[in-house]
């Protein structure tokens, strides 16, 4: 039986097969059928949809993104929960709506956080909780 | 699926509180400090302290038995709830005279411990490879945060960033591996797994490879060599009672996890492993024995001590007899006092946290003659010299891997390596005693600091001089592996 199980997996080596021959072939076409030679400036930098760069292409994000993505995230999974959730509403009965309520009111409470500790305003008057929150200066906010 | 919601209570009514400690923590915090960043640090810790405290005491009222599909209250995870629900209390003595370096996050600090806590507690009930994942990216996750902790030290962001590359490096090993268990068994359950493991006279290749990835990523958490790369640097940089917590929760942490891999999940079977944790463990042993040697930076050495001690636990897994089940259960207990003691030294005599140079213990015996004790003793019963409890762990865990005649190499070589390690810890005492101080400032213990070096110091005596107590208490935790 063990034995047996591992046969499910047969399709995700078949993939993995695929795709490592895909991309070794790719590159052996290119070798083969490429015209080799010298590089230049043009060759060497980013590619943009065959124009020179316009804007250096590491750019800064602020810090404020990454924040705002990573409350994102937390929330989605709330709803990824939710809809399950209310599709069996009724055969989970009192246990899952316990169950639920408290999921929710612990996320309320980190959404309370949040929002008490600045994480959410933009504005110039209180500066946001991020990652230089810690510096001194900003202690007095 | 049908869940018995009382049940569920009763095998995980630990972390239910922790986790209601830790709402109550976070809504302190916002309605005592109004959203300031720094936080209301004292009612904070003082609320996490007693409800912690409160938890410890209740958990000795708890009877082992209960046992359902997610988790199991057996004595063993009762063990190491009340294990690590001291370790997290100590760890908060060791935060408190820390806390004033700390520009931001005071309040949080204590709620982030509690929180850890709680992945710990769910992590000594798993009985099944899913409460196990989860608790440990609980464990891990909150752990990467507290080695960040003071973003404004470079150090502290290297030992936050490397310990959640490593941390992910180990949870992939993990995962593939439990995809591989399940793969072969059909089970995320350690009971049905450990069924299909002793049914069969060789395990089939998928199932043995699962099983090792697991035992890579457990191999991270243990900081058995060669998973132990990460130990070193975020020691070093991670904030000192992080650090106080890591060494000792994370390491049981490891120890739990593989405690029931080898005995409950492998079962008899485990004996085909023995060649493969005795190597493990001799590798482990010569790193921490030689590592700690030409360290100049105390929570280094510190983390090269804590090698060894990964080395000796893995010597009583390999021996795989009850007799050693309960030597790892003595062991961790009798490092957790030796441990948090010297820990806290580190932060009483260290100005800052950038400066953990040995130096700093230069001539501790003349400016304060109880720390140099208490550092003294923490150090002895670390290296194991026989009227403190360090040896009579070691010993222990030798007298029941002795019994193993394929095992009388490993003993011989843990042995030597013991002797070893002696050298270094002696460095420190050297450095204790004889030489003239570097810094000459007024070193200041509070009273709760104080309480607990005392505490920790009278356990490490006591429990050497009369372990039966704690024998008897980790023999009962051990024996509900075994049945």
């Amino acid at each position: 039986m063990p034995d047996q199980a591992l046969n499910d997996y047969i399709p995700i080596l078949l993939l993995a097969g695929f795709a490592v021959s895909f991309a070794s072939l790719n590159l052996i076409v290119s070798w083969l059928l490429g015209k080799r030679g010298g590089t230049n400036p043009d060759k060497e930098s980013a590619f943009e949809c065959g124009m020179k760069p316009l804007t250096p292409e590491r750019r800064r994000f602020s810090v404020k993104f990454y924040l705002v993505a990573m409350l994102f995230i937390l929330f989605d999974i709330e709803i990824v929960f939710l809809y399950p959730w209310a599709v069996t509403y009724k055969s989970l009965g009192m246990f899952g709506f316990i169950e639920m309520v408290l999921f929710i009111a612990v996320l309320i409470i980190g959404w309370w956080y949040v929002v008490a500790k600045g994480a959410l305003d933009w504005g110039p008057r209180r500066p946001a909780v991020s990652v230089q929150s810690a510096a001194p200066s900003e202690q007095a906010s | 699926m049908n869940i018995d919601t009382s049940q569920l209570f009763a095998i995980f009514g630990v972390e239910s509180l922790l986790g209601l400690l830790g709402l109550v923590l976070i809504v302190t915090d916002l309605l005592v400090g109004k959203g300031r960043l720094t936080g209301p640090a004292t009612a904070v810790r003082t609320l996490a302290f007693g409800g912690l405290v409160a938890i410890f005491a209740w958990s000795f009222v708890l009877e082992p038995g209960a046992e359902g599909a997610l988790g199991t209250l057996d004595s063993f995870a009762l063990f190491f709830k009340r294990f690590f629900l001291a370790t997290a209390v100590a760890t908060l003595g060791v935060a408190a005279p820390y806390e004033d370096r700390l520009s931001a996050g005071r309040a949080e600090f204590p709620t982030l411990l509690v929180f850890t806590t709680l992945g710990m507690c769910l992590l000594s009930s798993a009985n099944d490879f899913v409460t196990l994942f989860v608790g440990l990216e609980l464990v891990t996750v909150v752990l990467f945060l507290m080695a960040a902790y003071r973003p404004q030290l470079p150090r502290s962001i290297e030992a936050g960033i490397k310990f959640v590359v490593i941390g992910a490096l180990s949870a992939a090993f993990m995962v593939y591996g439990i995809a591989f268990v399940y793969g072969t068994t059909g089970s995320f359950e350690f009971s049905q797994i450990s069924a299909v493991i002793n049914a069969q006279e060789s395990l089939p290749a998928g199932l043995k490879f699962g099983l090792l990835m697991v035992l890579v990523g457990l191999g991270f958490k243990l900081g058995a060599v060669p998973f132990h790369i990460w130990i070193p640097d975020v020691y070093q940089g991670a904030p000192t009672p992080t650090t106080a917590f890591l060494s000792v929760g994370s390491k049981a942490v490891g120890v739990v996890l593989l405690m029931r891999l080898v005995y409950t999940v492998m079962g008899p079977a485990a004996a085909q492993w023995t060649t493969v944790l005795a190597g493990l463990a001799a590798l482990t042993l010569l790193m921490g024995g030689l590592g700690a040697i030409p360290q100049t930076e105390l929570k280094r050495f510190l983390g090269y001590s804590g090698i060894s001690h990964a080395g000796f636990l893995l010597v009583a897994l390999a021996t795989h007899s009850e007799a050693s089940a309960g030597a790892i259960l003595f062991y961790v207990v009798t490092y957790l006092f030796a441990n948090m003691a010297a820990f806290l030294v580190i932060v009483i005599v260290s100005r800052t946290d950038d400066d953990n140079h040995m130096d700093r213990i230069n001539g501790l015996a003349n400016r304060s003659p109880f720390l140099a004790l208490v550092l003294t003793t923490s150090m002895l019963s670390l290296a194991g010299v026989p009227p403190f409890a360090g040896f009579f762990a070691k010993f222990m865990v030798l007298r029941a891997a002795v019994a193993e005649p394929a095992l009388v190499w490993l003993v011989a070589f843990s042995l030597l390596m013991a002797v070893t390690s002696l050298y270094y810890y002696l460095c420190i005492l050297k450095r204790i005693y004889m030489r003239d101080a570097v810094d000459t400032g007024f070193l200041e213990i509070s009273g709760g600091a104080r309480l607990l070096l005392l505490l920790c110091m009278l356990a490490v005596f006591a429990f050497g001089i009369y372990q039966q107590p704690l024998v008897q208490a980790a023999e009962a935790g051990a024996s509900s592996l075994f049945r």
